[in-house]
């Protein structure tokens, strides 16, 4: 009984953080039809920059603030002045760049802080244990969890009921028509891009008193987030959300009830779903 | 878990211990997953292990049919999850680091069944303390090598306080049948065994030079040349035995007043490490360096130590003749 709650919670958290770094991939891609290879890595810088900035000032709740802000400003800027100049060659390229942009900042981090995994502690109430149904779990990934349910609420909130977010998902489905209606779509793209990034290194700050920070941590996740997004479907938020439950979930217990092959079970699950359903749980056929 | 269930293991960490550990189980048999957050360290782990194994093989201490095998027993993880797929057994060897251990540990809970057996290489840092926050910290054991770990024969098994004796005594046998010694550590104690006894034989050596009583050489030589002779052959409680147990208090008696009792690091200590004359890396500490002399005593150091135990598993199976 405890077993069975510990996984289902272990799973929970770690959809939680795969929601993070998947939810803005999947905006990005819905939109401007670009797989962003440079999105984990924006999710391990912000999670140095916390190491830094932890290290610096000892406040955790200032990382959690400050190195997604850092992101979303980096984001804008690679798309401002990068991604923008190559739209017009095609995908190949703008993929390219985003590959090169990985790279880049993978040998920044090394360059930066070297190739050692660097631990974080958080301290304060965080740092402690919650008891649950005769389960002690730590403080922290329930923290992890509850981030990421409210940064999902909050992300619904702008795409459902604001304007903003009426042209976002406008510019997800048909970003000509949006463009030849007279929105500004560069912004847009810019704006979401950098949203995303900054979802990205939110998770990247969560991640690092979760699983240690380290130069690895960037291609490790970036492998999940792709099957969430193939599975739920490009372009779509709420089946990254799905997606994300079950990738969690089926890790878990994955590793609880077939230890030998819990790593093909998700990439079993992702063939099943592209049989039945090419375009995902929720993507639109195109 | 039974010791004959394990046949995968997983390592954590392919630096300097890591790959001479992963080499240890790979050399029996056992399929290795070794797993690195740095790709180059990772990728350079096999070639660093053919080397470890063509210093065996001139000795002809492994054929070459077994060299081949060990490094087709071997398989490189690039992610921890990949990593922990299937593995009865894993093995930490990261930098010793407390939040650093407890952070693996916690996701290696996540993706592993709960029988799946966690071992930590640490040289001292407290296994109930790495486990203290883990939902099964009962199959967390304390799996000290020594460096290098393909090398040296003696493994500390560590008993944390939340430890099973059953998963205590699959890694202790477990340890066995790869060929190591492996010493039971029953107490969670800083230092655990060998530590404790090499330090309080430091402390003793870097106070006899500070009180200007020898030189470092000297100091060095003593132990080489003298009572350190014996040491691969003879114990400290076997000697103690063989001297006379009377004869080991009237010494005590007399001696332990003089002998240094310092529970912090000594001034002299201090003063080296304030200067950065830290040895090795500053080419200067107790003994002046060059990059040759220190390239030459570590390239003998294998051979050497492959020699001396080479020469102790002869004298040992005599003794039990």
């Amino acid at each position: 009984m405890n077993i069975t709650t510990i996984f289902i919670l272990h799973g929970l958290v770690y959809a939680g953080l795969l929601f993070l770094v998947s939810s803005g991939l999947t905006l990005v891609f819905g939109m401007m039809n670009v797989l962003n290879f440079a999105h984990a890595s924006f999710y391990m810088l912000a999670a140095y920059f916390s190491y830094s900035l932890l290290r610096w000032t000892g406040n955790f709740w200032l990382c959690l603030l400050v190195c997604p802000f850092l992101l979303f400003v980096i984001g804008a800027l690679i798309e401002r002045f990068l991604l923008r100049r190559v739209h017009v060659f095609g995908h190949l390229h703008e993929l390219l760049l985003t590959f090169g942009i990985a790279f880049i900042i993978s040998e920044v981090v090394k360059w930066v802080w070297g190739t050692a995994p660097l631990p974080i502690e958080i301290g304060g109430f965080l740092d402690g244990n919650v008891t649950l149904r005769g389960v002690i779990y730590p403080t922290y990934r329930f923290f992890v969890l509850f981030c990421s349910i409210l940064i999902g609420f909050l992300m619904s909130c702008l795409l459902l009921k604001t304007r903003m977010g009426i042209t976002v998902r406008s510019a997800v489905d048909d970003s000509e028509m949006v463009n030849a209606l007279g929105v500004n779509t560069p912004r847009v793209f810019m704006f979401v891009f950098a949203l995303g990034a900054a979802l990205s290194g939110l998770a990247g700050v969560i991640s690092g008193p979760l699983l240690s920070i380290n130069t690895g941590m960037a291609t490790a996740i970036l492998v999940d987030a792709f099957v969430v997004i193939v599975i739920g479907g490009f372009g779509s938020l709420i089946g990254a959300v799905v997606a994300s439950l079950m990738i969690g979930q089926l890790q878990s217990f994955g590793a609880l009830l077939f230890p030998k092959i819990s790593l093909a079970l998700i990439y079993l699950l992702m063939a099943i779903v592209l049989i039945a359903k090419p375009s995902g749980l929720f993507g639109e056929k195109k | 878990m039974k010791v004959e269930e394990i046949r995968n293991i997983g390592v954590i960490g392919a630096g300097l211990m890591g790959h001479g550990i992963a080499q240890v189980f790979a050399l029996k048999g056992y399929k290795v997953k070794l797993f690195d957050n740095d790709s180059r360290v990772l990728k350079s782990a096999p070639e660093r292990i053919r080397n470890n194994l063509q210093t065996l093989l001139e000795m002809r201490l492994v054929e070459f049919q077994e060299l081949e095998d060990c490094l087709n027993h071997l398989q490189l993880s690039h992610t921890l999850t990949e990593m922990c797929e299937g593995v009865e057994l894993a093995i930490e060897a990261v930098s010793e680091n407390l939040d650093l251990k407890r952070a693996i540990f916690l996701d290696l809970e996540r993706l592993t069944p709960p029988q799946t057996i966690l071992c930590s290489n640490t040289s001292g840092i407290s296994i109930s303390l790495i486990s203290e926050k883990l939902q099964f910290k009962e199959r967390v054991v304390g799996t000290h090598f020594w460096n290098p770990p393909h090398i040296v024969p003696c493994v500390e098994v560590i008993k944390s306080q939340f430890g099973s004796d059953e998963v205590f005594h699959t890694v202790v046998e477990l340890m066995k049948r790869v060929g190591k010694e492996p010493v039971r550590v029953l107490k969670d104690v800083p230092g655990f065994l060998g530590n404790r006894l090499q330090h309080a034989l430091w402390r003793e050596a870097i106070s006899l030079v500070e009180k200007g009583i020898a030189d470092p050489e000297d100091i060095d030589r003593v132990v080489k040349y003298g009572f350190g002779l014996r040491l691969p052959f003879l114990g400290p409680l076997e000697t103690a035995d063989l001297a006379g147990l009377d004869l080991v208090y009237d010494i005590h008696q007399y001696l332990f007043s003089d002998l240094e009792n310092r529970s912090t690091p000594s001034s002299l200590l201090k003063r080296l490490v304030d200067q950065k004359t830290i040895g090795v890396k500053a080419k200067k500490g107790f003994y002046h360096w060059t990059d040759e002399s220190i390239k030459q005593i570590i390239q003998q150091r294998d051979k050497a130590l492959l020699k001396i135990t080479e020469v102790i598993k002869g004298l040992n199976r005599e003794k039990k003749q």
